[in-house]
């Protein structure tokens, strides 16, 4: 038998480094959210490494920034040097401070007017590596409950996406552009109900919202907000707006409309999670 | 020892990746690493050790791609590996333009197989066509930029052993 094994090791390693992956991509894919321990362990490995070397690569970039900055205003003027360069890099650092302030009170005036909701801040530490996902990796910072599968993830511009498996204070979070994606979503002032479906396209920041073909049509710039009857996403939380009516299409029972989603996660670098609302029960992860 | 510290290599490169590419503006799906890596093994390495090293950065893409189902790159990356080692045979990928044309056709495989795996394991994947041009662009850039992004792994032979098994890629 071990005569055999040594004989042909290569179809046999081959054929067991082949099947075992697949087996891994079966059951990985029989969990609709909850995560499993090879998941769990490489997520918080790559989640760790790719925050410390987020924190280190945005490091050197201001640092950077700063060089440059100093470097042409030796040129510019050689007497003014020592002035010029502390000034602007004054002026660098606040108005670093006050973008950062400004992201930051935005996060803390979005949690004093819902209340209702438990937030949580989190920073984006990865983006999708694959073209096929929209999908991005957070850190969540504070203590007092890590994330977890199904919960909200929002910023005070509107809805970003989803946990879909978390590890520690790690979360991989499907953005609503990706084609997985599926949100209860209404019509803001006129309840209207319908489904937010990603669509996936890695170059425009859009979904598809379907209503049903019974319902009126919907007029230019209508805002489409969370409706909450999935009972993962908050009600009333911004999703987008309807840009095009008049290229609303069939879908099968549904009608569809192309919805400019109101967060660009490209620009994102800080989010909340919404670890729970106040009077609702957390819905079962595998609903 | 050299699998280990070319796929050490693979980790940091991908570890940096995202935080870069978001800093430049540049989408981080654009270049495929794990890919150039899995081609780098198929063209210098002892075929057991490369096929085990390539499922190995296929567990790392699996690691590093949020979203995706475990195990999915590590098939993909198998048996691509298996292809592109049939390929080095008669396409030296030692020479930047063999090297362009079997990436891009890696590429392409690379993209059906993910769909095919999607369609197949994930229960959420929504089948869409257009969901295959998505990877034209990161096949392309991949592709012409293959020969320098080789590069960073022949570092590591030229660390550990010696060996130059790219040093013509440049000329």
């Amino acid at each position: 038998m071990i005569d055999f094994l040594v004989r042909h090791r290569f179809p046999v390693v081959v054929t067991t480094l082949l099947i075992l992956p697949l087996a891994l991509m079966y059951e990985s894919g029989q969990r609709d959210s909850a995560s499993s321990i090879p998941e769990r362990a490489t997520m918080a490995v790559a989640g760790w490494l790719q925050g410390l070397v987020g924190g280190a690569v945005g490091g050197l970039s201001g640092a950077a920034s700063d060089y440059v900055a100093l470097v042409n205003l030796h040129e510019d003027n050689e007497r003014l040097r020592q002035a010029n360069e502390r000034l602007v890099s004054e002026a660098l650092e606040a108005k670093k401070l006050a973008v950062e302030n400004q992201s930051l009170r935005r996060l803390l005036e979005m949690k004093r007017a819902r209340h209702d909701l438990d937030l949580a801040p989190a920073t984006v530490v990865a983006r999708e590596l694959t073209p096929f996902f929209r999908v991005g990796r957070i850190s969540v910072e504070t203590e007092g409950g890590a994330p977890q599968a199904d919960q909200a993830v929002v910023t005070p511009m509107g809805l970003v996406g989803r946990v879909v498996r978390a590890t520690g204070s790690t979360a991989d979070v499907m953005l609503l552009a990706d084609t997985r994606s599926r949100v209860a979503c209404e019509v803001l002032g006129r309840g209207i109900l319908g489904l937010m479906v990603g669509s996936g396209n890695p170059d425009a920041y859009v979904a598809r919202f379907q209503v049903s073909q019974t319902e009126a049509p919907l007029e230019k710039g209508a805002v489409i907000v969370t409706s909450g009857h999935d009972r993962v996403f908050p009600r009333g939380i911004e999703v987008g707006y309807v840009p095009r009516p008049e290229e609303r299409r069939q879908a099968g029972p549904f009608v569809e409309y192309d919805v400019m989603l109101a967060v660009n996660p490209a620009a994102l670098s800080e989010v909340l999670v919404v670890r729970g609302v106040a009077g609702q029960a957390r819905p079962a992860a595998n609903p | 020892m050299r699998s280990f510290l070319l796929l050490l290599v693979l980790v940091l490169l991908m570890a940096v990746q995202s935080p870069l590419f978001a800093v430049l503006g540049i989408r981080p799906s654009l270049l495929d690493l794990p890919l150039i890596a899995t081609l780098y093994l198929a063209s210098s390495s002892r075929a057991l050790r490369g096929f085990v090293a390539s499922v190995g950065v296929g567990l790392i893409a699996d690691a590093f791609t949020p979203g995706g189902l475990l195990g999915m790159n590590a098939e993909i990356h198998g048996i691509l590996y298996l292809l592109a080692l049939g390929l080095v045979a008669r396409f030296p990928l030692s020479r930047p333009v063999p090297l362009l044309l079997v990436t891009s056709v890696s590429a392409v495989l690379k993209t059906l197989m993910f769909y095919l795996f999607s369609v197949l394991f994930d229960r959420a994947f929504e089948p869409r066509a257009e969901a295959l041009l998505w990877g034209l662009p990161t096949a392309l850039l991949t592709a012409v930029l293959s020969p320098l992004l080789f590069l960073p792994f022949a570092g590591v032979d030229r660390l550990v052993q010696g060996r130059r098994p790219t040093e013509s890629l440049l000329r």
